[in-house]
């Protein structure tokens, strides 16, 4: 594994046993590497594993074969207070649904992970937290209580948060799966800028519109990682639906 | 699933837990006065008793028998009172028990025809054979006798051996508060060991239509000029001292069940409120799809009244074993209970009233249904309780921020946005710390040594009685001599007993036997007034308060034969000892007058007491009774003291128990609630420790607000609580204030609990590191 490989799966398995006694392989043998930097959408179809090909190699998720490497420790090995200093200061995780504290007010879920990790100050958290919102333009929700806001603004509450500590990747599940098409624009630009200030982002979608934006795209089918298709990285000069009929061609043309 | 099955059951546990407590405490009053009344009927103890050491010219008592109406019978025994150190018990391995140490008097008797019946341990009178002997119960706390050991009978020349055949009751002398106690044997044993050693004490027995009578005829025999060279007692009397160990267990018992009660409620309260919020969602689907309020809450409460009918059968059911454990002390002492019809019904009807109150619990529940919007339960942001001051609570929070370490400062937050879980955890940890503090309080109060200001003593290292119609002037003497010639004694202070007729409320004369010294009635627990300083004042015992219908600042009318005289009540003190009738006055007396003296003694620092006690009972000889305090009030109060004190541990690890498993469901079903937010701390890095940690903080917070809450009330209330109890019994106490043991009760209970807290949320909370599967939990 190079210095430039951020994370890397080696013959990756995953399966369920179920309550008959049965077991389903729901991952079956996935090589995978990503490099620092890069912004990877995984596709393919319900129940083709993608979500939970992203569990694994976060560490979210226990894996039944295989290994997975982030940052050149194996996952799989690490004690639940390293992997979760793992999470706090070189992972943020978005999903469908922005899975917030409901005790706590917009402001300082976002606060948490940086109060947690102790790196600067209280008030500088604060600070951050602040700028952060505004960048995504929810700065006046900031002492709202979560359940006063919609959607669209809860997700980016969830990308500040999961980008406060200044993560090395972003782990994305579906981030835009229950939003509108103008946040989905929006939130996606947000991926965008964030990936082009250097943060790996690894995203499930079904959507060929938002992985477009990707660099590269992966597809997988049955549990196993069929093809991918290199976009290469987003630029402005580039327009979207050029990009996005790229892709759907690559799509069509391998049957997906 | 899971959580509905995990919370019904909780449901369950928590109403049988209620029913159990209810029925158990109802069960345990029923039986304890059952078994008196049987032992009493059985045993037949005298309604009015009079020791006497001397002759008895039985002619007069029978005179005086058949001139009295209200008198049904009457009976004279005799009982051979043995030296303590001249008795002892020697075990199969040759292990010897001596007597010597007993400050009871040691008394023989052989079995009555028919009143005053010495019971073994099925409630049967028993006729020992040749070479046995019976010994009474209430020794075997202090001496570990049993049957099959060998009782030695000795004062050097000669000797009787005797083997342990029956553990004896004794309705009249069943508690370690009478003064003497009875053994058993045969008249031709009892005549051989007669002519050889011991003084004979009589008892002079007289029964009534009704034992009210008792007090009435006291005067009466007093004043007739017949034997009384010893103490007298009533049936009233008897009865309460027998029964007042048992009574102050029943006391706390009750207190107990009470508490427990409460906490199961408030438990039951918070589990329904628990089970509605997981079926929030359900109910808002069932409203989405038109089923009417009135049809959901038929449907849930139908549910519900399943689990409680479950729990209440279960209750009663639990009810029986619980109910056994607790009285098997009283079967031991008393005898089994009869069986009555209340025993069935008594648990029932406490099934009733908490199947009626769950489910008016339940209803109202119900009822804040009806405002849950079905969009906010689809949405999942439904919550049954009502809205609180959220706001208000999230500001004081915030402004925390920035000084706590954010695992507290989440804790704390969390901990205020969810009080009404978490108070339920303060109101457990309060009723536990109330639970150990009252009956531990009662127990340090009754083996206290100044709890001999209860007892109508003044406190001193040593008490010297003397009692005689003879020779009195001359015992008198022979220990003012001795005390003089002693130089460890720093202080001696004189009682003189008299005895003088007074009013009672009923307007008839009755005797009243009063302290008189220099110093009579200082040191002592007034409840009301002070104690006497004029020779026109009296203080008056709580008992004799009553009985003559008089409290502080009124006036008396005291006469001395036909000498009437007005004295002022300057207080009202309590005591327990002499049957609680007594009275105080620091005015002179004709020595002719006095049937008794008290020494109280202080001894100069340093001075070992229970040796020069011994001294004194060595010197003075049958002269005089020598007790060395200490020893006197423990031993006095051992058997209320000893059964006591293993109720008190059963109480405190009851309470400790309670408190852990409370806790840990109160946690479980927090956890539940909670797991989709701990999986989001969990992903966004929070570890398994934070969580933890976070968990600790809310119950150890939870739980030193409990402790405060506990104490408060326990300062508050607990003495007034068990004063109230105490009153209503009638015995010669009508306030305790406690005399605690700080170290215990502010220091080792708190820390008990606060480390039951600690371990059990730490052991509960391991349950989260077995929920590793974040992504389901996460997705919800």
């Amino acid at each position: 594994m190079n210095d430039t490989v951020i994370l890397q799966a080696k013959s990756l398995q995953k399966s369920y046993q179920l309550s008959t006694g049965e077991s389903v392989e729901i991952l079956k043998g996935i090589d995978l590497e990503i490099q620092k930097g890069e912004f990877v959408a995984i596709m393919g179809q319900s129940g083709s594993g993608k979500s939970t090909l992203l569990y694994c190699i976060s560490g979210m998720d226990q894996v039944s074969g295989g290994s997975v490497m982030y940052n050149g420790k194996e996952i799989q090995t690490l004690s639940d207070d390293e992997i979760s200093q793992v999470r706090l200061l070189s992972m943020g995780f978005v999903f469908q649904h922005s899975y917030m504290l409901k005790d706590f007010t917009i402001k300082e879920n976002i606060m948490l992970p940086a109060l947690k990790a102790g790196k600067v100050s209280k008030e500088q958290a604060a600070q951050n937290a602040r700028i952060r919102m505004e960048r995504v333009g929810i700065s006046h929700i900031a002492d709202s209580d979560i359940t006063q806001v919609s959607g669209g603004q809860l997700q980016r509450a969830a990308i500040c948060r999961a980008l406060i500590n200044q993560p090395a990747v972003l782990f994305a599940d579906e981030p835009t799966g229950a939003l509108n098409s103008r946040s989905t624009a929006e939130i996606m630009e947000i991926f965008n800028q964030v990936n082009a200030a250097g943060t790996t982002i690894i995203m499930v979608t079904h959507d060929v519109k938002v992985a477009a934006r990707a660099d590269k795209v992966i597809y997988l089918e049955d549990g196993q990682l069929r093809q991918e298709y290199r976009l290469g990285k987003w630029n402005d000069a580039e327009t979207l639906q050029s990009r996005e009929a790229n892709l759907f061609a690559w799509l069509q043309q391998n049957g997906f | 699933m899971r959580k509905k099955i995990g919370i019904s059951v909780v449901l369950i546990f928590f109403i049988t837990l209620s029913v159990c407590m209810l029925s158990a405490g109802t069960l345990i009053v029923i039986q304890l006065f059952s078994a008196i009344n049987n032992l009493y009927e059985k045993a037949q103890p005298p309604h009015f008793l009079q020791m006497h050491s001397g002759d008895v010219e039985v002619s007069l008592l029978e005179n005086l028998a058949e001139s009295d109406p209200h008198v049904t019978d009457w009976q004279l025994m005799e009982m051979l009172n043995v030296d303590n150190t001249q008795i002892w018990v020697t075990k199969p391995d040759g292990v010897r028990l001596s007597f010597s140490d007993c400050l009871i008097d040691l008394g023989i008797i052989r079995q009555p025809e028919q009143y005053d019946l010495l019971l073994d341990t099925n409630n049967q009178r028993i006729t020992p054979a040749r070479g046995e002997i019976g010994v009474p119960l209430i020794l075997l706390d202090q001496y570990h006798m049993e049957i099959g050991d060998t009782l030695t009978l000795s004062d050097g020349t000669f000797s009787k051996e005797l083997t342990i055949t029956s553990l004896l009751r004794d309705a009249q002398m069943n508690s370690t508060l009478c003064s003497s106690t009875r053994f058993l044997m045969n008249e031709e044993d009892l005549q051989e060991v007669r002519a050889h050693m011991g003084t004979v004490e009589y008892i002079i027995e007289y029964y009534f239509d009704d034992p009210a009578y008792a007090s009435e005829f006291q005067t009466k025999y007093e004043n007739s000029g017949m034997p009384k060279e010893g103490q007298a007692i009533t049936y009233t009397l008897l009865k309460l001292v027998s029964g007042l160990p048992d009574l102050m267990t029943v006391v706390i018992l009750i207190l107990m069940s009470l508490i427990l009660m409460l906490i199961a409620a408030l438990c039951l309260r918070f589990t329904i409120l628990a089970a509605m919020e997981e079926e929030i969602e359900d109910i808002g689907i069932l409203k989405a799809i038109g089923v009417s309020f009135k049809e959901i809450r038929k449907m849930y409460l139908n549910r519900y009244r399943k689990l409680i009918v479950v729990g209440c059968v279960l209750g009663c059911i639990f009810a029986v074993p619980v109910n056994q454990m607790l009285v098997s002390h009283i079967t031991s002492a008393f005898g089994k209970p009869s069986f009555s019809i209340l025993m069935i019904l008594f648990p029932l009807i406490a099934a009733l009233l908490i199947y009626l109150a769950d489910q008016a619990i339940c209803k109202r529940i119900l009822n804040r249904v009806k405002q849950v919007s079905v969009i906010d339960t689809i949405k999942g942001q439904a919550e049954v309780k009502a809205a609180g001051k959220k706001d208000a609570v999230r500001k004081t929070a915030a402004g925390s921020v920035f000084r706590l370490p954010v695992d507290l400062w989440m804790a704390w937050k969390q901990l205020l946005l969810h009080k009404r879980s978490w108070l339920l955890m303060t109101f457990v940890v309060a009723a536990a710390f109330c639970m150990m503090l009252i009956p531990t309080n009662v127990l340090t109060t009754f083996r206290s040594p100044a709890f001999i200001t209860y007892m109508g003593q003044q406190k001193c290292d040593m008490m010297i009685s003397v009692t005689s119609t003879e020779r009195l002037a001359e015992r008198y003497a022979n220990v003012v001599s001795e005390l003089a010639g002693d130089a460890d004694v720093a202080e001696t202070a004189e009682d003189a007993f008299v005895v003088r007729t007074a009013q009672n409320s009923e307007g008839e004369w009755e005797n009243i036997h009063i302290t008189c010294s220099e110093s009579a009635g200082s040191g002592l627990q007034y409840l009301e007034g002070t104690a006497p300083q004029q020779p026109d004042e009296i203080a008056l015992s709580y008992l004799n308060a009553k009985k003559y219908g008089v409290s502080a600042n009124d006036q008396m009318t005291v006469k001395k034969d036909q000498t009437e005289m007005t004295l002022r009540v300057c207080g009202v003190y309590q005591d327990v000892s002499n049957g609680g009738y007594t009275a105080k006055m620091q005015v002179g007396y004709d020595p002719a007058d006095v049937y008794r003296y008290d020494f109280l003694v202080r001894f100069q620092e340093g001075t070992d007491v229970p040796q020069k006690a011994a001294a004194y009972a060595e010197t003075l000889g049958t002269d005089a009774n020598v007790k060395s305090m200490d020893a006197f009030v423990k031993q006095t109060l051992s058997g209320l003291t000893n059964q006591f004190g293993s109720v008190v541990l059963v109480i405190v690890l009851i309470a400790v128990g309670l408190m852990i498993l409370i806790t840990a469901l109160l946690l479980l079903l927090i956890l539940i609630k909670n797991r989709k937010q701990t999986a989001i701390q969990r992903v966004t890095g929070f570890s398994v420790r934070d969580i933890r940690k976070q968990y600790l903080a809310q119950t150890l917070l939870a739980s030193v607000f409990g402790l405060l809450l506990g104490g408060i009330v326990v300062l508050l209330l607990g003495e007034k609580a068990v004063s109230a109890v105490i009153g209503m019994m009638g015995m010669g106490m009508r306030s305790l204030t406690f005399i605690t043991a700080p170290w215990l009760v502010y220091l080792v209970f708190p820390l008990i609990l606060l480390a039951a807290a600690a371990a059990t949320t730490y052991l509960c909370t391991g349950k989260i590191k077995s929920d590793v599967k974040l992504m389901q939990l996460v997705k919800g």
